[in-house]
């Protein structure tokens, strides 16, 4: 009787692990959320804080650009004719030093915002991958309305979770 | 009053006293919050904070020095706070060679980390921001996957009393700002050398 009872309890025992785990390995597996990529990239506190980098290194290199025009427009004004050669001399290495820099700062300012945006992406990728596995997810997909992902339940957006949890791991915290 | 203050002092955590083999131990278990770790791209980066006891447990371990030696050297290093960050390379056997796209950029990293990485490199205690002191590049000649960078910073009023954000903005690597957070709450009350 004893014996009985020994093995019901141990087969009820056996069963509530089992389903406990096929319950667990059930969930992980259907655990597929999405993420707006656009969104996350946008509320992401790095890439505030490059894009205000860059607006400022943007902005100092305007401004030197525009005291060359004005020093080019004064340079314009001086040149009295056509014989005046000294002057059009001046004018013309102005000139050619004003254009090299445009477009050594429109060079530079493509492969800085091309560079931040690498770094962005590669911070973003990382902290959602951390999440996903700290959260049990196997899969989180990135939809930017590209048609990649056409339709999915509300239910599975994270991307406010997502975006709260990247500003955390960037600002520092751990895992 | 006096049941109260016998509750109290019964319950007040004892500070742990520990050899230097065991202290050095303690320090590196990433589970007792001296370590901050994290990965971008292909690179992790970890941060070690070194207690004074812990350096000096370094450099006497296995020596028989006298306590007050030992005592002299831990008021030498007093006034600065040290740091240990390790850059790994998660991909090859030199961080200083992943994701390189031409052979010059391995020694434009390695004159980086050599002369320039420190004036990137800050600590943040609330509302400080306190610049790297002393930096020091520990060359490997490649033979293992990472590199171990030297670090001290001035020691502030209250040491400790405040989360230290350690940031590395690197400018070489592609991965940009990484941010590592030591919690006040771990640097309480630390272990103690036993001399």
């Amino acid at each position: 009787m004893k014996k009985r009872k020994f093995l019901m309890i141990l087969a009820g025992l056996v069963l509530i692990v089992v389903s406990g785990f096929t319950g667990f390995t059930m969930k992980s597996k259907s655990a597929i959320a999405y993420v707006e990529l656009e969104t996350v990239y946008n509320n992401f506190k790095m890439k505030k804080e490059l894009e205000a980098k860059l607006t400022n290194v943007q902005q100092m290199r305007k401004n030197i650009l525009d005291s060359l025009k004005i020093q080019l427009k004064a340079l314009s004004y001086s040149i009295k004719s056509e014989k005046d050669e000294e002057a059009i001399h001046s004018y013309q290495v102005k000139k050619q030093e004003y254009l090299a820099k445009q477009q050594s700062f429109e060079e530079d300012n493509q492969a800085t915002t091309q560079a931040y945006s690498a770094q962005i992406w590669k911070q973003i990728n990382q902290y959602t991958k951390d999440y996903g596995k700290s959260n049990g997810y196997t899969m989180i997909l990135g939809s930017d309305g590209d048609g990649n992902l056409m339709y999915a339940d509300e239910q599975k957006n994270i991307t406010s979770e997502i975006s709260d949890y990247i500003d955390k791991r960037y600002a520092g915290e751990k895992k | 009053m006096f049941l109260v203050l016998l509750l109290w002092a019964g319950c007040k955590k004892k500070q742990e006293m520990l050899d230097a083999g065991g202290y050095k131990q303690w320090v590196e278990k990433t589970a007792n919050g001296l370590v901050s770790a994290k990965e971008v791209g292909d690179f992790e980066f970890a941060v070690m904070y070194k207690p004074i006891d812990y350096i000096v447990s370094m450099e006497t371990a296995g020596k028989n020095i006298a306590a007050d030696s030992i005592r002299k050297r831990m008021n030498e290093l007093k006034g600065f706070q040290y740091y240990t960050l390790r850059i790994k390379s998660l991909k090859d056997n030199e961080f200083l060679r992943t994701g390189l796209h031409a052979d010059n950029e391995y020694y434009e990293r390695l004159e980086y980390f050599v002369s320039n990485a420190q004036s990137d490199i800050i600590l943040v205690e609330g509302t400080d921001t306190i610049p790297c002191g002393m930096y020091h590049f520990e060359r490997n000649y490649g033979i293992s996957p990472y590199n171990n960078i030297i670090l001290s910073f001035p020691e502030h009023d209250s040491l400790n009393a405040k989360d230290k954000i350690f940031i590395y903005d690197d400018k070489i690597l592609g991965t940009g700002k990484v941010a590592l957070r030591l919690s006040a709450d771990e640097l309480k009350e630390l272990p103690k050398l036993d001399i």
